[in-house]
């Protein structure tokens, strides 16, 4: 069974699978946000989730985080099945979460709100040696004593990636990390992504910007009316006529 | 003292329950519901309504438009509560929470000022009949019609008129609402008003039951809106109906039971125990089952 | 290393808390010396009174901590303090005369909130229930809790020689059995008595409030005081941070009705005198009304606001009933013109003016973690 989940993700090779999502539906009211989604993320990728608006990406990721919970349907971390554990409890497995509209705490300054994840893995002594060794990694040296809700929205998007990267999660789930960001900023936020990448994190990305994904150069899923639609490399879904007629034919 | 009497008695207790939280709710529901605003001042403006219909029913006005009198003296008091102070408290519910709370204190404290703390009453109009020794008051049967007829009156309201598709909207999305021509602030002024009103309606009808004092309204407020909350908000008036059952099942249960004390801590008590098997209320609850079995 | 005196006083100060400056704490020592030495000038009704607005300070810091800290509002905090009242009351009068001293009382005074807490903390919170209806349920327990007090007059309501005694109030079962005592500590003979008349009890009463401020100061801007912030700032989003925050909520909880409780016994001793009035609405909404005009994310603010309204309801009961209504209408003010409260307000604006005439580093030490 397992070598058989394996076997759709990369045919051929034996991957190892750190996130693997079954059969999960979900609904609100009568709406389908997840109608039978399955999709399995292998271990030290960057994977892409797109999808035109309403496809049920970020109830996807609500449903990872287990901030809400499926309707049906199981989802497996790191070979154990995670459905029903507490949000906090998935937290503590490795799993961390970058929402869409930012979720940072804006009364609070920017040291504060690094040492809410912080604290959890070291010692008060350490945390503001820390605090500035990941403000320059997310290229925010020295911004430690402001308000966050007197930063620029770039600047809170990197907070907020770097707020969700600071606990060393093992899988790390971005919802749409470059939403208003100029070009350049989408740049550097690549190369962010890219340098956790390569400290070992997996990162499953949610995005629209068909550029920066393309910079992502990583494994590809759509999502469509709440199912896995298509997935493959970039190259392969931006040439699928499918994916272009649900997707891409808007741009 | 039959057996056709006791029954008779018992389903007349039950109906009486449930008139009672529906009219106390029906107010409080629309506000909270459209605009995220739990008004702990809604039981002062049934003490508003109640004083009004006591007032203008010795006053000579027959009782129908005493308690139409009560409405709108509500409504007028609910316009100049709104537009003073509850507006800069849309969807903060704590806040909002906090100050009409602080309302209600100064409309009692007040009506203690002003008209003193000894009560007033009026007489329970329309006679009673008999079903094997036991009598009932025609009054409160004739309040389970109005309750009803009031909540049907709702529902027209926001399905079928052009301002409860305007509200509706507004609900849903404000500012996309406010784009499309809605005045939103007409919107939200009319509906606290339409809510204070249903307030005052129902302290008019209530002042034909109890006494009526500057603490009136204490009472209710916490009743109303442990109904209100039970309901649940995906489809509120269905909620509102089904809680009030539900509540007052157990309340009049407990009564006919044990005693009156115990039957409405009974009713709290139902109600804790049912928002804890369904935290977002008896609405969303049905409303989940029901996609449940969709699915299978 | 550090000498330790500053380390204490770092341990104190923080972003969390208004008031890190050397003048802050300079005014606080002159504000105490000048209320450690009150009853050597102040009337004997004063010193009563002071005492029970100590008693109410205490309250009110309750409700602080778990409103402006945690972001839980309880419009029935009074229930914990009247909880403790009874408790302190029942075990008391059944002790008093055996054990010669109300050590036992004082617990169970604090013990029996914490329990009550414990369990509605515990159904409220781990079944995530949403903020609002955890203000109201609160408040629907403590009328419960005083509707089920007043019809206790019946003989049958009594706790060994404590007859729960409905509207006429806790008291002995028979005429011969000790009424509430007062706080006794100590063991056999050695023992002090703080008759809550007494200077005694306004200083013992004082000592447990800078206690217990000094206490929360620390608290609030520790760890602990971290994720009590970001619980009130966005529960959902601290717990994706691996935080339980069911299990915040349900301590910081226990804590406050601890506190609360603390403050029941206290005034319970003080009047020897506890009724089911206790329950009602008005003090549950004197509570929030200190709290509120106060500011709630400030313990200082709050004690400041507690003393100031406690005060100004006496002066306003010369006039008849008027001082309910002028509260509420203080309140509504308040929440009109600073949301966060008028006293944090003021206190804030005397840190910027302060800060503006001091050193660069008073500056920094004002300011660092970002209050305004």
């Amino acid at each position: 069974m397992q070598a058989s989940t394996l076997e759709r993700v990369v045919p051929g090779v034996v991957a190892d699978v750190i996130l693997d999502v079954r059969n999960v539906t979900k609904h609100y009211g009568g709406i389908r946000a997840l109608d039978g989604l399955s999709l399995q993320v292998v271990r030290s990728e960057i994977h892409c989730v797109l999808g035109p608006n309403g496809a049920g990406k970020s109830t996807f990721f609500k449903m990872l985080m287990g901030t809400e919970r499926p309707t049906s349907g199981s989802i497996h971390y790191d070979g154990r099945d995670v459905t029903r554990l507490q949000a906090f409890e998935r937290a503590r497995l490795g799993l961390s979460v970058k929402f869409q509209n930012l979720r940072t705490f804006g009364d609070l300054t920017v040291f504060q709100n690094l040492f809410i994840p912080l604290r959890r893995t070291c010692g008060p002594s350490e945390i503001p040696d820390r605090v500035s060794e990941i403000l320059r990694q997310v290229r925010l040296p020295g911004v430690e004593n402001r308000l966050v809700r007197h930063l620029s929205h770039g600047q809170q998007q990197w907070l907020a990636i770097a707020m969700s990267v600071a606990s060393r999660p093992r899988l790390l789930l971005l919802d749409e990390p470059t939403a208003g960001l100029s070009a350049e900023e989408t740049e550097r936020t690549a190369e962010i992504i890219h340098e956790v990448n390569s400290e070992g994190m997996t990162v499953v990305v949610i995005e629209h910007d068909m550029g920066f994904i393309r910079s992502l150069k990583a494994r590809t899923s759509v999502l469509h009316y709440g199912r896995l639609f298509a997935q493959g490399s970039f190259d392969e879904i931006a040439a699928n006529e499918h994916v272009r007629q649900i997707y891409l034919g808007t741009e | 003292m039959d057996l056709a009497g006791q029954l008779t008695s018992y389903l007349y207790q039950y109906f009486d329950n449930a008139t009672f939280l529906i009219l106390a709710a029906l107010g409080l529901i629309l506000i909270y519901g459209m605009m995220g605003v739990i008004n702990m001042a809604h039981g002062e403006l049934m003490m508003i309504g109640a004083y009004v219909a006591t007032y203008s029913y010795h006053a000579g006005l027959p009782i129908p438009l005493a308690v139409l009198c009560a409405g709108i003296a509500a409504g007028l008091a609910g316009i100049v509560m709104e537009l003073l102070i509850v507006r800069h408290f849309y969807n903060q519910l704590l806040s909002s929470l906090v100050v009409t709370w602080g309302l209600s204190l100064v409309l009692s404290q007040g009506a203690l000022l002003i008209l003193g703390p000894s009560t007033l009453n009026m007489p329970t109009p329309l006679g009673s009949f008999s079903v094997g020794g036991f009598s009932f008051g025609v009054y409160r049967m004739a309040m389970t019609v109005v309750a009803v007829l009031l909540m049907a009156g709702i529902w027209i309201l926001l399905r079928w008129t052009r301002f409860g598709n305007q509200a509706q909207a507004t609900i849903e999305n404000p500012r996309m609402a406010a784009a499309l021509g809605i005045d939103t602030r007409w919107i939200y002024t009319t509906t606290f008003a339409i809510g204070a009103a249903l307030g005052g309606v129902a302290g008019g009808m209530l002042a034909m039951t109890t006494a009526v004092s500057p603490f009136f309204g204490q009472g209710y407020t916490a009743v109303a809106f442990i109904t209100v909350v039970l309901g649940g908000g995906a489809n509120a008036l269905v909620g509102l109906a089904v809680a009030a059952g539900y509540l007052s099942g157990v309340q009049t249960l407990l009564s006919v039971m044990v005693n009156q004390y115990l039957g409405y801590v009974s009713l709290f008590a139902a109600a804790f125990v049912a928002l804890l098997v369904m935290p977002s209320g008896i609405s969303d609850f049905l409303e989940r089952r029901r996609s449940r079995k969709v699915q299978r | 290393m550090e000498p330790p005196q500053s380390r204490i006083i770092a341990a104190l100060n923080g972003p969390q808390t208004l008031g890190n400056s050397a003048f802050f704490w300079i005014f606080a020592i002159l504000v105490l010396i000048v209320a450690i030495f009150f009853p050597f000038y102040a009337s004997r009704f004063q010193v009563i009174t002071a005492s029970n607005l100590a008693i109410s300070s205490l309250l009110a810091l309750s409700l602080c901590l778990i409103w402006g800290y945690c972001g839980i509002l309880s419009l029935g905090q009074a229930s914990f303090y009247c909880v403790g009242g009874y408790a302190f009351g029942v075990v008391g009068i059944n002790l008093i005369e055996s054990a010669g001293n109300t050590n036992l009382a004082l617990i169970a005074g604090i013990v029996a909130p914490v329990l009550l807490a414990a369990v509605l903390g515990w159904l409220m919170f781990y079944r995530r229930l949403k903020g609002v209806y955890v203000a109201i349920l609160m408040l629907i327990v403590s009328l419960l809790l005083g509707l089920f007090m007043r019809q206790t007059a019946d003989p049958s309501y009594a706790i060994g020689k404590a007859a729960l005694g409905g509207m006429n109030g806790l008291r002995p079962e028979s005429a011969g059995d000790p009424g509430i005592p007062n706080i006794t500590l100590g063991f056999g003979e050695a023992v002090a008595v703080f008759d809550g008349r007494s200077a005694g009890f306004y200083w013992l009463v004082l000592a447990i409030l800078v206690l217990v401020f000094l206490g929360l100061r620390w608290l609030v801007n520790s760890t602990y005081g971290y994720i009590l912030i970001a619980c009130r700032e966005d529960s959902e989003r601290t717990e994706t941070f691996g935080y339980d925050i069911r299990l915040v909520q349900l301590s910081v909880f226990c804590l406050s009705a601890a506190i609360a409780g603390l403050a029941g016994t206290l005034y319970t001793a003080w009047g020897t005198y506890i009724h089911p009035d206790g329950f009602s609405v008005a003090p549950n909404i004197l509570v929030v009304i200190w709290v509120a005009v106060g500011g709630r994310k400030d313990l200082a603010s709050v004690i400041v606001s507690t003393v100031a309204l406690g005060w100004l309801s006496l002066e306003l009961s010369r006039y008849g009933e008027v001082s309910l209504l002028v509260l509420g209408l203080i309140l509504i003010f308040a929440m009109m013109v600073a949301r966060d409260g008028i006293v944090s307000a003021l206190g804030e604006q005397i840190g910027r003016l302060v800060a503006a005439r001091g050193s660069r580093r008073e500056i920094v030490a004002c300011f660092k973690g970002g209050r305004r």
